[in-house]
């Protein structure tokens, strides 16, 4: 059974981090669309074995800052990302990077449930398969039983692996979807509004869940919950129209904030 | 032999694919050293590269073979041939298959390249066309001069000019050919423009959901129907009715006058034109209709004041898609118009065209490079010709009314 | 309470506005009610010429087979029985039903009872099954086609001046003899769907044209399917915005609206001339069938494409799969159903295409069924062309009927089409 992400031998990420140091280091981070600017200029750096919650209204560029760090801006056309990301003290946006290794230290959950059409069992063996993760026959079956057990899935579908993905609840696609994220062994979870689209006894689980993966992972999540952001992070930013307006501990942040534009989003007079 | 071969090329293809992969897999997942050695390329990339190399390989080698040695007509020199590529290639993957060495890109790369490739078929096809028709062409203007092509009065490729010239038959000016297809042209536009487009108009404002749902697959089915059996409706039924209810008025005409070819060329055209209407129509935005309903507009005003003229460029698209239609139609005309050219304007008269030009030319007893073979690609050069300007004026209509409203 | 002063004026003109209307809305419905008429005429009108040609006329005829006369070896093989003339056989026949005949141009009556050559096959059919059998002289009873004229005069039970002017007087006392004696059978018409073309409008059948289309569209599927393919991936994703990129998709939409004979005079050009292939052959077909159905082809299969919804195809990146398998694990298997029915839809437009096969020498009476792909061979729309240009009545039916199962087969790969798409739609 692996408990630890291993890093990577080979890859340029590898570092004997000392304990600490920020997992991301952002500056002056800028993103388009085309020609319109949707964000402007953004420096944080970002811990590694804790949450970070991204919060601020619609359209202020906070997902689109969450798909710097896996370089899914990517994959939209017209979209380009400048500035400076680094993970672990390596520019993630160099030349030498390829987007797919950097995706599999970077796992991402995504607003809606998506689940493959296939069983469950391939769902979240589908990463490894395509990384080539799996040694031996039957590490395969391990890595799959010990992905949904951190999912706190596999007491609930151990039974019925074949079953397609899409036959499970709201809630339990969303946790088959953490896990097959986790099966790649990420060093990060990206996850943007996880909880968007489920009822509050699946949020609850879900919370639950991300207080305790973060033990070992890098955890940044956008939310729209103000309550949910206050509950499961340690760290949280404020963006606004495109800006990081403010970003420091979550406590600081909703019982004091610094800028009066958090204050009015957090009082409720924005959003 | 050419079984034995390709059986030999697909077996070594597959032994390359087999060999690369187990050395990958052996080489790759060594029990104990765990994930921190994890290849760059999964062993099926590797396994790909090295089919898709000998593969390549052995087809290159083949032709070649084919090209310079088909005289020797051996069998097994070439399957000696393919199995020392086969060798090499394994002898190559012997060397590549590293955790580091990027199969995947190069096989993702060659993917790719055969996609652009497939994309790449369409222009030849164009190219195909405008060069085939180009240079027979000019080989029949070598003997038939361009200008009395365009200007001749009279087209009987049949009949020799004079009694002396034996191969080159016939007289070939295409006025009375380009005049009869015209005709039968606008004849059927008046047909199928009317009724299209009040068919599009009862589809996107006064049908409802239901009735669409009824209408619109009717009208598909008009569409699907091959020419060949509007064609056989037209010699058939529509002909003769034509004929008989002439000569009910007094009138004797012959079965197959422009009349009776341009009424079943225009159903046909029908569903082409209120499909394509339908779309314009409907793609006028909601807004512009609220606007003249809420100033008491009644439903055919709203159209004849609003519609109509917002949606007209489109509309002239989808008509001038129509007249390409009815000029490169053939079925329909060589079954039921004539084969003889006729210089005339009268609807009630027989007349020849294009397209029944060319089938009739390259259909007959023909020998190769005649005059008459070769005045089929001329004809077929014109068509191209007028069928692409008005595509190509109709398309640029549409992109500059999509351009308007959705930006 | 008064009315405004010009309130009679102002309901003039709401009445002719209101009539405005509903003469409008008039046109519109009956332009729709029209093509439906026409479509509906059409329809019915090929039936009602085409059903008399699913059923068949023949006559049993009790006929005396003696081997010394037909053939001059005494076990002969299967090419003697296939070239020896088996005319004489039916004629003798034929007068042994009728005895008192005597004259020759009653006898050429009698004779035109039946068709010679298709009452020719059946014996020789009969003969190279059971040619052991025939040990001197035998007498067996063979069903037998009736000629045209008499399988006319039979569907038309007896009505239509001009079906029985074709028949003399004598012939139809025959014709009366034969049903009360029980001998003149109807039963559905096999040899119409089997059978090859023939210059006899009772013998001839769309088999080998059916297998010509059936030859044409396989290859045509198996060319453009995977090219359009190709091609659509990599327009919709691979394609960086540049002048090639451009330029292919303004060819596209041209070549969908090049006329077809045009992809005739390619074809010819191409595949005949530089290329050395044999006219009227499937495979030419097909190739200029795959040509012609390419760019539709490519329209539908990138608009199946587009209609995927981009969530997998993110999840299957954010997991660290390159583009290319995002495409090939999600997208594309997603998009297979619609591209499915795009392309079964197409095929079914390339089977009723008639104009671009007319100019790769289609045209020619083909006897044969094609045994390869290379081999002369006709096509179901070519046959109807070709059949349509008799103005005979036989033969009218025969053409309605081939048009007949022409459509039905389109509506079957339409059917199949439907299905697809809507089992697509209820996951």
């Amino acid at each position: 059974m692996i408990d630890q992400p291993a890093p990577l031998a080979t890859s340029p990420f590898n570092t004997s981090s000392p304990a600490r140091l920020p997992k991301f280091r952002c500056r002056n981070v800028q993103a388009y669309y085309g020609k319109t600017r949707v964000l402007h200029g953004i420096d944080v750096d970002i811990p590694d074995q804790s949450v970070t919650a991204l919060i601020g209204p619609s359209g202020c560029g906070k997902s689109t800052f969450l798909r710097v760090f896996n370089r899914m801006n990517d994959t939209i056309p017209n979209a380009r990302v400048t500035g400076h990301v680094e993970m672990d003290g390596i520019d993630i946006y160099s030349d030498q990077i390829d987007p797919t290794v950097l995706r599999a230290r970077v796992g991402m959950v995504f607003q809606k449930p998506n689940p493959f059409p296939k069983s469950i069992y391939d769902n979240v063996a589908y990463g490894p398969r395509i990384h080539g993760l799996a040694d031996y026959a039957g590490e395969l079956d391990d890595i799959v039983e010990h992905s949904l057990r951190r999912a706190a899935l596999w007491d609930e579908v151990k039974d019925r692996l074949g079953e397609p993905g899409t036959s499970l609840s709201n809630g339990q696609q969303q946790r088959l979807v953490i896990a097959r994220a986790i099966a790649i062994r990420p060093e990060v979870i990206l996850m943007d509004e996880p909880a968007s689209s489920l009822d509050p006894i699946a949020t609850a689980r879900l919370e639950q869940l991300i207080d305790e993966l973060k033990q070992n992972y890098c955890i940044l999540i956008v939310t729209h919950s103000m309550a949910q952001a206050a509950r499961v992070s340690e760290h949280t930013g404020f963006f606004y129209q495109g800006a990081l307006v403010e970003y420091g501990e979550t406590n600081q942040i909703f019982t004091n904030p610094v800028d009066q534009r958090t204050q009015d989003y957090i009082t409720g007079r924005t959003g | 032999m050419p079984m034995l071969l390709g059986g030999v090329y697909l077996f070594l293809i597959v032994m390359a694919f087999v060999f690369a992969r187990t050395l990958a897999i052996m080489r790759f997942y060594v029990p104990g050293l765990g994930a921190e050695t994890r290849p760059h390329s999964v062993p099926n990339f590797h396994a790909y590269f090295a089919a898709w190399t000998a593969g390549f390989f052995m087809l290159l080698m083949l032709a070649l073979y084919r090209l310079f040695f088909a005289a020797v007509g051996s069998v097994t020199i070439p399957l000696i041939l393919m199995a020392l590529i086969t060798a090499l290639t394994c002898l190559m993957s012997f060397k590549l298959t590293q955790r580091e060495f990027k199969a995947r890109d190069y096989v993702e790369g060659f993917v790719q390249f055969a996609l652009f490739l497939c994309s790449g078929v369409v222009i030849l096809i164009t190219f195909g066309i405008i060069l085939s028709l180009l240079f027979e062409s000019l080989r029949f203007f070598e003997k038939i001069p361009l200008t009395d092509f365009l200007t001749g009065l009279e087209w009987s490729p049949q009949i020799p000019i004079r009694e002396d010239q034996i191969g080159e038959a016939g007289s070939f000016g295409v006025v009375p050919v380009l005049l009869g297809t015209g005709l039968i042209t606008v004849f059927a536009m008046l047909i199928a423009v009317p009724i299209g487009l009040f068919i599009a108009i009862y589809l996107s404002e006064y049908a409802g959901r239901r009735r669409r749902r009824v209408i619109k697959p009717v009208i598909e089915i008009l569409a699907g129907i091959p020419s060949v059996v509007y064609g056989f409706f037209a010699l058939l039924t529509i002909g003769p009715m034509v004929q008989t209810g002439m000569a009910a008025l007094g009138f004797d005409i012959t079965a197959q006058s422009v009349v009776a070819v341009s009424i079943v060329m225009g159903v046909m055209i029908i569903p082409y034109i209120s499909s394509l209407s339908d779309d314009v129509m409907s793609g006028v935005p909601q807004i512009l209709r609220d606007g003249s309903y809420a100033l008491g507009a009644t439903p055919s005003e709203t159209v004849k004041k609003i519609i109509l003229p917002a949606a007209f460029p489109g509309l002239m698209a989808a008509s001038l898609l129509g007249v390409s239609r009815a000029l490169g139609e053939t079925m329909i005309v060589a079954l039921a118009a004539s084969k003889a050219a006729n210089l005339t304007f009268n609807p009630f008269e027989a007349v020849t065209t294009v397209t029944v030009q060319i089938v009739t030319l390259l259909t007959g007893d023909q020998e190769l490079d005649s005059a008459k073979t070769l005045a089929a690609y001329a004809l077929g050069l014109i068509l191209f010709i007028l069928t692409l300007l008005l595509n190509i004026i109709a398309i640029s209509i549409v992109r500059g009314y999509n351009a308007k409203f959705h930006r | 309470m008064t009315e405004p002063k010009d309130s009679h004026k102002a309901r003039a003109i709401l009445r002719s506005r209101k009539r405005g209307e509903w003469m409008f809305r008039l046109m519109g419905l009956g332009s729709v009610i029209l093509a439906s008429t026409i479509l509906g005429w059409l329809l019915l009108s090929l039936i009602s010429s085409g059903h008399n040609v699913f059923y068949q006329h023949s006559l049993d005829l009790k006929i005396t087979l003696d081997r010394q006369s037909l053939f001059s070896q005494e076990v002969p093989s299967q090419q003697d029985i296939r070239a020896a003339d088996y005319r004489a056989v039916i004629k003798t026949a034929l007068e042994a039903r009728f005895p008192r005949v005597q004259e020759t141009d009653t006898k050429k009556e009698l004779y035109a009872l039946v068709s010679l050559p298709g009452a020719s096959n059946a014996v020789r059919q009969y003969l190279s099954e059971n040619m052991q059998t025939l040990s001197e002289s035998r007498s067996i009873i063979l069903p037998i086609p009736v000629s045209g004229p008499v399988d006319q005069y039979l569907k038309h039970d007896e009505g239509g001046v001009r079906v029985r002017q074709t028949m003399s007087a004598q012939q139809r006392i025959w014709i009366n003899a034969l049903i009360e004696k029980g001998d003149l059978k109807a039963h559905f018409n096999m040899r119409f769907f089997f059978a090859p073309d023939s210059p006899n409008a009772e013998l001839a059948g769309i088999g080998s044209a059916f297998l010509g289309s059936l030859m044409a569209i396989l290859i045509a599927y198996l060319v453009a399917a995977p090219i359009g393919l190709g091609a659509a991936i990599y327009l919709e994703e691979f394609a960086p915005k540049n002048r090639f990129t451009d330029i292919v998709e303004i060819n596209i939409n041209n070549l969908a609206a090049v006329p077809p004979i045009l992809f005739g005079l390619l074809g010819l050009f191409l595949f005949l001339e530089l290329g050395g292939l044999p006219r009227a052959a499937p495979l030419v077909a097909g190739l200029v069938l795959a040509l012609m159905a390419l760019p539709t082809l490519i329209i539908t299969t990138r608009a199946a494409l587009r209609q995927v919804s981009q969530h997998r195809v993110d999840s299957a990146l954010s997991l660290g799969a390159s583009h290319m398998q995002a495409l090939f694990h999600h997208k594309i298997p997603e998009a297979g159903p619609g591209i499915l029915t795009g392309t079964i839809l197409s095929m079914a437009q390339m089977l009723g295409e008639a104009a671009p096969l007319l100019l790769i020498g289609m045209v020619a009476y083909v006897s044969a069924p094609p045994s390869s792909l290379t081999d002369a061979a006709s096509a179901l729309p070519i046959q109807i062309f070709l059949w349509a240009e008799n103005a005979d009545h036989a033969w009218v039916e025969r053409t309605a009927a081939a048009i007949l199962v022409l459509l039905v087969m389109m509506t079957l790969l339409n059917l199949i089409a439907f299905i697809i798409r809507s089992r697509l739609e209820r996951k």
